[in-house]
């Protein structure tokens, strides 16, 4: 398929280029590439005989070219998802939230095994992290510096996810590799000296070679962890925007999935029961998406129910997991668009008072989940361009806010507040939260009455305490385009939030059986429910 | 564990590092003792460093001698490396090489497996002759390897000596055992042999004969499919979309086995399965599961939408294609569609494409609903998608064709025009379609001509080709509502040399329809400039054929025919492929094609062996050399090629596009054929000589985008856009 590979940085240079089919002038295809490169354009174009395809990801471009005459067999789809598939491959190994130049630069020849590993000849082989992990354990040339505050950051994000339940998620990935638990780093290099000494004659273990030709392709043998555990998080995305001004509620979608941490030993055989499968949801079934390791037999069985609907058997997702963290199921459910979102804002009034020189913005939202759960983030957003542009607003005098609940922000250089709300309760739109704003605007009798007294009088100007809002106002806006006041974005009022223990769907998992048959052990499963917002949640206001 | 002592030995063996000693040398030097220390640890680290300058495109070859003789190690890692090395530079030492090639066959027998694969699978990505020379026995044994995981790797490197060496690769025999390895009994070996084998057959179709082959191993695939890696599956997959099925219980066999894998996360996988149902289902008498299967489809493309931005704008392409088959598909997921704002703007400009055309034109409700969607789009900033949107307004009104439908989509197009200077054009064009439409509702007439007229000066303020075109013939069309129509004529008039051809030839027409009315002197004038003026040959014909029949005797009453011909009705301004070309594409979904909507064209060149083997320095390197280094410093060779490139394009249209390209010539110059075809009896030889030439106009006038009257046919548009 793909002739040749290439990781360019921000000005298209390469960082890695790997020519995958021994072809000749890498240098040349990459000349036309940045010749021909396009700010915004597809991710397809074709120079010559040369189709380039490429995805963008933190600051770096993972390209691919293919020459013309491989155009019959080449799957543009497989193309873009593998080069996906190595960025979080990638993410994987060095363990960090994004990428960037330095780290690629300092692990080139560990890339360039994976791609190797990942991909002969343009024909994709595996990219699964957890398969490959266990084959190339090149160690991971990255700054301590980097590395401990990026651990942290990554690990305090994960704790917010489960340190409810896990203690240290860290240890169970110690105890897996049969080290003491120390901290994150000290962990990773006494891994590797471990693992230097146990391997005598072989550096690499050959569990590849057994695994990626199994029937099982994504689960290793002879795993072991002192504790079984194994989690299941269901976390749902709600989609919602509407248009305020005239009521029409443009999208309401849930974008669903099931992730899992599995740390279990041997060779476990797990049943997940939702309710959604034992009610026969059609809508879910039908927009389900499973990982490869879900057997497809399990869910035939499934699909034959929708149509023989006196038959009650397969209510249930069997499956081998892989070792660590993947996502077992992906949904999308559509909701009627009359069903209430789960944070809504039930009032936004903008209410000049012009005799008062005062300009109040009133926002009201309710909940709508169940009473005995409660948000653990709520911000919410709402853009003031709009109102900046219409009424000349004097930030000589403080604005003042007000809210029920939590503390309100302004953020003065892009125009919008921020309501940091926090916990809110659950309810069915009784419990409300009120937030006022108040703004002054410019008022040029007084303005013009306080200049000819302090032409008039002798006394200093008077003293002004905080910061003076205008001037900094006047700089962050002064060299500002004026195209980027007309985007939708400048009246979308966000929301950002995170329900626990609720689904908006009502998806729920009946049971969780894990069997194994030659161990034997005694397994701990969890289960947790997440209702989050999605990128889009918004208000046009 | 081992002993002690042999532990501290080691260790004492593995940790003793040499600093690099600072040589006169300079950087070579240096790396150079360190490759040649005694302590292997040094070694080891500067090879390392030795790779390291050679991915960062220093030409560390002339190490090559001193690399090489560290390949004899049992260290796995430091054995990729050195590999890794010669891989890249075997090319500058062939002679050396032959030093290497025992290191090879011997790993290829290694316990090991995995050092096995490495040694066949570098071993057959040299190109170099002498290497080539000993690869018969490995590569034998590496296929008929007891581990599979070695096999599966052999097969491709079969595929990696076709590339290198055809010839050589038929001598050996070693296709044969490619073949069958289509009936191993692992997965993985099937699927990778198969991937192999299209690689070849890409290469050189003669080689073997693909399709026979798959469907001899039918019955294999079906039953390994459930049993592979994702990526192993996309293969097997789209072997099976080549497969014909024999009859409709084959093929709902077929379609019954890969549903399953409608549900898989892989993008790559779904949008293969969905491949192979649509190919298969042709076959299928349509039944009561029909439409278990059509909803099927349609959760499988919703999902499909799930996916990061760029897979996104392939599935967009594709369901395109697919939609244009099965145009009822999708009609309940309109939503799905609708843009995010933090899309990026190719997938905002695709997903406008899909949806006007997945909206049901039956159903005013949902109609309305995209109506208020889109003309939120005409609120953004980036003016690409505005534009587009706009276009997509005034197809949503053709495509529900009611008159008090379009009244409000043209109320916000006039809205539009009145207040956004910049969408203009993409106004103007879409207002006269919309009226051209329902070209009978007074008021809507009304309300775009005096619009149109308030413009002081519409040849500044239209830029674009289509647009003056468009506002000329509603000038022609509707001369009764331009109060200072006179003018306007005269101005354009007056530009028309600067003019580009679609203008032109609107002017033209323009003048000589309403020649009644406009001052004598003007008419003689255009036809002159007509004449005499131009460089398109189809204006100069044009204005030819119209001097003569103002100069007949019965002039006058040949021009009020002329006048009087409307344009036809449009029904519908999406624009649509031929049959074959779609037959063709849904059989090419998710390959290169799909993007750009161009099947494969069947006389393509043959696949020219882009490898040469390498023996000393071949002439052939050094032509490389100096291409790119030309490509670097100057692009006069990109230009030249472009050219060739683009007489390509339009030859291909010529074939592709015509049937579409046909139905517009109607339209386009209806007036003008429709005076022709009145004319016949007295300008036979006049008409005949026309015919041919309007043909050719709109080939040519194609590639000018033919927004002119009716269709941008992005078909050919998109063709464009890819010269």
């Amino acid at each position: 398929m793909s002739s040749c590979l290439f990781i360019l940085d921000e000005s298209l240079e390469p960082l890695i280029s790997k020519n995958v089919k021994s072809v000749r002038n890498l240098t040349g295809i990459l000349e036309f590439f940045k010749l021909n490169y396009k700010e915004n354009g597809p991710p397809v174009f074709t120079v010559l005989e040369w189709h380039y395809v490429f995805i963008k990801r933190d600051s770096l471009w993972f390209m691919t070219a293919i020459h013309e005459t491989d155009d019959r067999i080449t799957n543009l789809m497989a193309l873009t998802f593998y080069l996906d598939q190595l960025y979080l491959l990638l993410k994987t190994y060095f363990n960090r939230s994004s990428l960037d130049r330095n780290i690629v630069l300092d692990n080139v020849l560990l890339i360039i095994e994976l791609i190797d590993e990942s991909m002969d000849f343009g024909i994709v082989q595996l990219t699964d992290p957890s398969i490959i992990k266990d084959y190339i354990r090149v160690k991971v040339n990255s700054p301590i510096t980097h590395l401990t505050s990026d651990d942290d950051s990554d690990t305090e994000e994960k704790h917010k996810g489960l340190s409810t339940y896990i203690p240290g998620k860290t240890d169970i990935v110690k105890l897996w590799k049969g080290q003491p638990a120390v901290t994150a780093n000290e962990g990773k290099s006494n891994e590797q000296d471990n693992y230097d000494d146990d391997d005598d004659e072989n550096f690499i273990n050959s569990y590849i070679a057994k695994t990626t030709i199994m029937p099982v392709s994504w689960r290793t043998k002879g795993i072991y962890y002192a504790k079984n555990e194994f989690f299941l998080d269901v976390i749902e995305k709600v989609q919602y925007l509407m248009d305020f001004s005239t009521g029409r509620i443009r999208k309401n979608l849930i974008h669903g999935e099931i992730k899992c941490k599995c740390y279990l030993s041997g060779m476990p055989t797990l049943k997940v029961a939702l309710n959604k499968l034992i009610k026969n949801d059609e809508q879910f079934i039908s927009n389900s998406k499973f990982h490869q390791c879900v057997s497809i037999n399990s869910l035939k069985r499934e699909i034959n129910n929708e149509e023989e609907e006196n038959t009650y058997h397969g209510k249930e997702i069997e499956f081998i997991p892989p070792d660590g963290e993947f996502v077992l199921c992906k949904y999308e459910l559509k909701r009627h668009v009359r069903d209430v979102p789960v944070i809504k804002l039930s009032n936004i009034e903008i209410k000049p008072k012009l005799k008062k020189y005062k300009i109040q913005i009133h926002v009201t939202i309710e909940t709508h989940f169940k009473k005995q759960n409660s948000t653990s983030v709520l911000t919410i957003k709402i853009p003031l361009r709009m109102v900046f542009s219409q009424y000349k607003i004097d930030l000589t005098k403080q604005p003042r806010f007000k809210s029920d609940f939590g503390e309100v922000l302004f953020n003065i250089s892009d125009d919008f507040l921020i309501w940091e709300v926090g916990s809110m309760k659950g309810g069915n739109g009784e419990s409300k939260n009120n937030m006022v704003a108040e703004f002054f605007i410019f008022n040029q009798e007084e303005y013009d009455r306080l200049q000819e007294e302090m032409k008039t009088s002798m006394n200093p100007p008077p003293l002004r305490e905080g910061p003076k809002l205008e001037e900094i106002y006047e700089q962050t806006h002064d060299n500002r385009d004026e195209h980027d006041k007309n985007g939708i974005s400048q009246q979308l009022l966000t929301m950002k939030f995170e329900v626990p223990y609720s689904t908006c769907s009502g998806l729920k998992v009946e049971y969780l059986k894990i069997e194994e048959n030659q161990v034997n052990y005694q397994s701990f499963p969890w289960v947790r429910y997440k209702t989050i917002n999605d990128d889009e949640y918004a208000y046009l206001i | 564990m081992p002993p002690l002592d042999k532990r501290i030995k080691k260790f004492l063996q593995n940790s003793i590092r040499v600093a690099p000693r600072i040589s006169d040398k300079g950087e070579l030097g240096e790396l150079r003792t360190g490759l040649v220390s005694q302590y292997p640890q040094t070694r080891k680290d500067a090879i390392k460093k030795t790779i390291q300058q050679m991915t960062l495109g220093k030409d560390v070859s002339s190490l090559f001698p001193d690399v090489l003789k560290n390949i004899a190690t049992n260290d796995v890692e430091q054995k990729k490396l050195v590999y890794l090395y010669v891989m890249n530079y075997a090319e500058t030492h062939p002679e050396l090489c032959i030093l290497v090639v025992n290191t090879f066959v011997t790993d290829a027998q290694d316990p090991n497996p995995l050092i096995r694969c490495m040694a066949i699978r570098t071993m057959s990505m040299i190109r170099v002759d002498k290497i080539l020379e000993y690869i018969e026995i490995p590569l034998r044994k590496t296929l008929q390897d007891d581990n599979p995981y070695v096999r599966k790797t052999a097969v491709i490197c079969v595929a990696k000596l076709f590339q290198l060496n055809k010839e050589l690769c038929i001598e050996l025999g070693v296709l044969e055992d490619l073949v069958s390895a289509l009936d191993d009994s692992n997965p993985m070996v099937v699927a990778n042999a198969t991937a192999a084998l299209t690689e070849i057959s890409c290469m050189d179709p003669t080689a073997v004969s693909l399709i026979d082959l798959i469907s001899s191993h039918f019955s294999q695939y079906l039953s390994v499919l459930n049993e592979c890696t994702e990526w192993a599956r996309i293969t097997i997959l789209t072997a099976l979309t080549e497969y014909d099925a024999k009859d409709s219980i084959e093929a709902q066999n077929i379609v019954d086995r890969v549903t399953a894998h409608l549900q898989h996360v892989n993008p790559a996988v779904v949008l293969a399965t969905i491949k192979v149902i649509i190919k298969n289902l042709n076959l299928i008498q349509p039944q009561a599961n029909d439409i278990v299967i059509m909803k099927k489809l349609s959760s499988a493309m919703v999902s499909l939408m799930s996916t990061p931005p760029e897979m996104q704008y392939v599935a967009l392409k594709n369901i395109r294609i697919i939609l244009e088959k099965f145009p009822e598909l999708l009609t309940k997921e309109l939503r799905i569609f609708f843009i995010k704002f933090n899309d990026p703007l190719y997938v905002k400009l695709e997903k406008i494409e899909i949806l006007v055309r997945l909206v049901d034109p039956s159903n005013l409700k949902q109609c309305s609903l995209l109506l208020s969607e889109l003309k939120e789009y005409t609120m953004e900033f980036e003016p690409e998608f505005v534009s587009r949107s706009i276009i997509a307004l005034s197809q949503l009104g053709i495509k529900y064709s009611e008159e008090n439908f379009i009244s409000k989509v043209l109320d916000i197009l006039l809205e539009l025009a009145e207040n956004q200077e910049i969408y203009m054009d993409d106004c103007c064009v879409s207002m006269c379609n919309l009226l051209r439409n329902c070209p009978d509702n007074e008021l809507m007439i009304t309300n775009v001509c005096s619009l149109l007229n308030s413009w002081s000066d519409p040849e500044a303020v239209l830029q674009r080709d289509d647009a003056k075109c468009n506002y000329m013939w509603l000038m022609g069309q509707y001369p009764d509502k331009f109060p200072s129509m006179k003018s306007k004529v005269a101005a354009f008039v007056h530009n028309f040399s600067e003019e580009e051809p679609l203008t032109q030839m609107s002017i033209l027409l323009t003048v000589v329809r309403l020649h009644n009315r406009l001052e004598g002197s003007l008419l003689q004038k255009i036809l002159e400039l007509a004449t005499t003026d131009t460089h398109e040959i189809d204006v100069r014909d044009m204005a030819m054929m119209y001097w003569r029949c103002l100069s007949m005797p019965n002039a006058d009453k040949l021009i009020e025919q002329i006048c009087q011909s409307m344009p036809p009705k449009i029904e519908n301004t999406l624009d649509k492929f031929s049959p074959e070309v779609l037959e063709k594409l849904l059989l090419e979904l998710s390959t290169i094609s799909s993007i750009y909507f161009k099947p494969i064209s069947e006389n393509k060149k043959q696949y020219s062996l882009r490898q040469k083997v390498v023996k000393g320095k071949h002439l052939d390197e050094l032509k490389d050399l100096a291409k790119s280094e030309i490509a670097q410093n100057a692009n006069e060779d990109v230009l030249l090629d472009f050219d060739n490139d683009d007489d390509d394009a339009n030859n291909l249209m010529k074939g592709n596009g015509s049937s579409n390209l046909l139905e517009e010539l109607d339209d386009l110059f209806n007036f003008g054929s429709g005076s022709t075809n009145e004319n016949k009896e007295e300008e036979e030889e006049d008409t005949s000589l026309k015919d041919p030439m309007q043909n050719l106009k709109l080939n040519g006038s194609g590639s000018s985008n033919t927004g002119g009257e009716p269709t941008a046919s992005s078909n050919t548009q998109d063709l464009l856009n890819l010269f």
